[in-house]
């Protein structure tokens, strides 16, 4: 094995990655440096290991000892252990309110965008973090429970469908990462800029994007009761603390201007989510 | 149909947010979400005093100045309906 890489801090799932694979190595520890936690006590930390393909046997991924996937496919290990650091936070975080959504800062005021998945999260916070925001996550957004958000610094996960809007990302993808991931481009958000990263932040602005190829871009103000409704219909484990969750969101909403967004193209939507979040911060007692 | 004498309240456990003047209740046991707005928000808020329904119709319609025996009355019925067989409210036994 190649030199332990972590530990890693995903909200509340911990780990290291070990790996006999050079290009794994150099892929893993380029698209997670920016997970890089402080140590915590060895209990507390999951294992991974990914042991490649060697002469007829098969790869494999474990945790902690168990074996989670085989496959003679370098790519298959790779995208499943990231995967499986997205199923990590969901069913470790516990003291946080999760929720299908990205989000980025600006002055200490977030922007959630919350959709299901394939919704376009990843392009639009992509697009704002290219506009000069800071990140804090592309998929689960991890609410504390006096409701700010606690960054989570995952790369920002590309499909193809994206890559002609955002093609100035693929050079910041890890060369060993693109050969093993051929459908997605891992992106270390502080390859983008080193300051990208946003150290957490509250929500003023929420918006319920939705994708239709070709319209122009729109944003409308919503409900809040709407909203909170679909921001519960967004948690992860909605089973856990449905009452803690309820009462969080409903803060945050009651927080915040809420909008429907209808994405078409990037820049446009990029461009009214931005006046949305100025218009946002001018409010908020430090900004007057 | 609702008896008019029957006197019918929020079923205990629910949870509600009001936001905007419009209600949100969760129901933990079934994970369901519902949306109250307007004449709604008013009904639910006279159930929650423990209005006979007779009672609550009269005062709910009386607040939008409409007959308690008309078609809204009828409408407000019909919701009250709605929500005992959403398991929101309960009658009192």
């Amino acid at each position: 094995m190649l030199p332990v890489l972590g530990p890693y801090e995903a909200v509340e799932w911990l780990f290291t990655v070990e790996t006999d694979g050079p290009a794994e190595h150099a892929a893993l520890a380029g698209v997670l440096r920016a997970l890089k936690g402080a140590s915590r006590p060895s209990e507390a930390v999951h294992r991974y290991q990914l042991v490649t393909a060697r002469r007829g046997r098969e790869g494999s991924l474990l945790l902690d000892g168990e074996q989670l996937v085989h496959s003679p496919d370098p790519g298959l290990l790779y995208a499943t252990l990231l995967w499986h650091v997205n199923r990590g936070v969901e069913g470790a975080s516990h003291q946080h309110v999760l929720v299908h959504a990205a989000a980025a800062e600006r002055d200490g005021g977030a922007v959630l965008m919350s959709a299901p998945m394939d919704s376009g999260k990843t392009t639009l916070v992509a697009g704002l973090v290219d506009a000069g925001l800071g990140y804090l996550t592309d998929e689960t957004v991890a609410l504390r429970t006096d409701g700010t958000v606690r960054p989570y610094h995952k790369a920002l996960s590309l499909d193809e469908g994206s890559w002609p809007l955002l093609p100035h990302l693929r050079q910041l993808v890890p060369p060993a990462a693109l050969t093993l991931s051929r459908e997605q481009w891992q992106v270390p958000v502080d390859a983008v800029r080193p300051d990208a990263l946003s150290p957490g932040a509250r929500p003023v602005v929420v918006v319920l994007p939705r994708f239709r190829a070709g319209a122009t871009a729109s944003l409308e103000p919503a409900p809040r009761s709407d909203t909170l409704v679909e921001l519960m219909h967004q948690r992860f484990a909605p089973e856990r603390a449905p009452g803690r969750d309820f009462a969080v969101l409903a803060e945050i909403v009651r927080g915040s201007d809420c909008y429907r967004l209808t994405t078409g193209r990037l820049d446009e939507a990029v461009r009214l989510m931005l006046a949305a979040l100025d218009r946002a911060l001018s409010r908020q007692p430090t900004h007057r | 149909m609702t008896a008019r004498d029957a006197t019918l309240h929020p079923r205990p456990g629910l949870l509600q947010e009001e936001i905007d003047g419009d209600l949100v209740i969760l129901d933990p046991d079934s994970g369901l979400l519902h949306v109250l707005r307007g004449t709604a928000t008013a009904a639910w808020s006279a159930l929650r005093q423990g209005r006979a329904t007779a009672e609550l119709v009269r005062e709910v319609t009386g607040v939008f100045g409409v007959s308690a025996d008309g078609p809204e009355g009828a409408e407000l019925l019909r919701f009250l309906e709605d929500l005992q067989r959403l398991g929101l409210v309960v009658r009192d036994t």
